[in-house]
């Protein structure tokens, strides 16, 4: 054995699992059995801080437990991030149901700008024959019949 | 037929235990402020730790018929209170946002005895201070194994009891515990 205690061994003094070795040192080494005098010392004014600590409080504060009415219930942590992650999935679901189409904002732009074009697309707006909603149904009619007197023009 | 333990006034009927909850307020009044202690050392804040110490023994209360005897009641309460310690560090993890601690170290050791020196007196408070600050880096378990030793006076076979751990597990948690404590004591001095 060294001169004096490992830290291990003091460990071991202090928790009161010495063997037999460690209890021989610390009777002739006074140096190991002063700190160890010491080191339990302090673990003791600690539990005697804290007593004091809650004492006082308890003194200050009588008796507020009240077995008959139940605490507050809590809701548990995980239900928030469960309610969080619904309502973010609901926020965003319209957002991925939208098919997104790019616009092409540089062309439109440079048709804007000419005025021949701005011309045209209004000449073409006022000789439409039918209303522009009504376009699409155009493909539906046969060729024959477009033109025709009665016919859709 | 009662038993009774080291850590002092628990007894137990062995025919009924239930009955021991019969007077509520007693259980209260007997074990309110060592419940508080240990709640208040785990959680470092004085207020949860009272709401804690409620949370106790309204659970106390409610399985009062499923307490079968094979420990004291302290043991038993203790038990509870460390579930509920558990439970709290699971849920913080969730909310850093909150200040972890809410107790100034210094309100830990306001000594009211005035035999000792100003001298004599700082040097104690920054014993404890070492300590207090030491334990809040300790495990979870450590520090509970720790303060139900040094805290409460329980010896090993009750921290067992109370914790769940066998004794060997408790003897190792109470070494690293006291090991790293020690170290961290030394390093301030």
């Amino acid at each position: 054995m060294s001169d004096h205690l490992s830290q291990d061994q003091f460990v071991k003094c202090a928790i009161g699992q010495s063997s037999r070795v460690e209890l021989e040192h610390l009777h002739e080494c006074r140096k190991c059995n002063a700190e160890l005098d010491r080191f339990v010392n302090t673990l003791s004014l600690f539990g005697k801080a804290v007593r004091h600590r809650v004492d006082d409080r308890v003194a200050r504060h009588p008796l507020r437990i009240t077995p008959m009415r139940p605490a507050a219930p809590r809701i548990p942590i995980w239900s928030w991030a469960v309610v969080t992650t619904a309502f973010v999935v609901l926020a965003t679901f319209p957002l991925f149901m939208t098919e997104y189409v790019p616009k092409q904002a540089g062309q439109h732009a440079a048709t804007e700008a000419n005025p021949d074009e701005i011309m045209e697309r209004v000449n073409r707006h006022l000789s439409r024959v039918i209303p522009a909603p009504m376009e699409p149904m155009m493909s539906l009619i046969p060729e024959e019949l477009v033109g025709r007197s009665g016919g859709v023009q | 037929m009662k038993t009774s333990t080291t850590s002092g006034f628990i007894t137990t009927n062995m025919q009924n235990p239930a009955l021991e909850f019969e007077d509520f307020d007693r259980v209260v009044e007997l074990y309110r402020t060592r419940v508080l202690r240990f709640l208040f050392a785990s959680v470092r804040d004085i207020d949860l730790a009272e709401t804690l110490t409620q949370d106790c023994f309204w659970n106390a209360y409610r399985s009062r018929r499923l307490f079968r005897g094979d420990c004291s009641v302290h043991t038993w309460l203790m038990r509870i209170a460390i579930n509920l310690v558990r439970n709290h560090v699971q849920n913080r993890r969730f909310q850093f946002w909150k200040k972890a601690e809410r107790v100034d170290s210094r309100e830990i050791h306001d000594w009211p005895d005035g035999s000792i020196s100003p001298e004599q007196r700082a040097a104690v408070n920054e014993q404890v201070q070492a300590v207090w600050e030491a334990t809040k880096t300790l495990s979870e378990r450590q520090r509970t194994v720790f303060l139900l030793r040094f805290l409460e006076d329980l010896d090993i076979l009750e921290i067992s009891h109370s914790t769940g751990l066998t004794e060997s597990a408790v003897n190792v948690h109470l070494f690293r515990a006291v090991r790293h404590i020690r170290k961290r004591v030394g390093n301030s001095k």
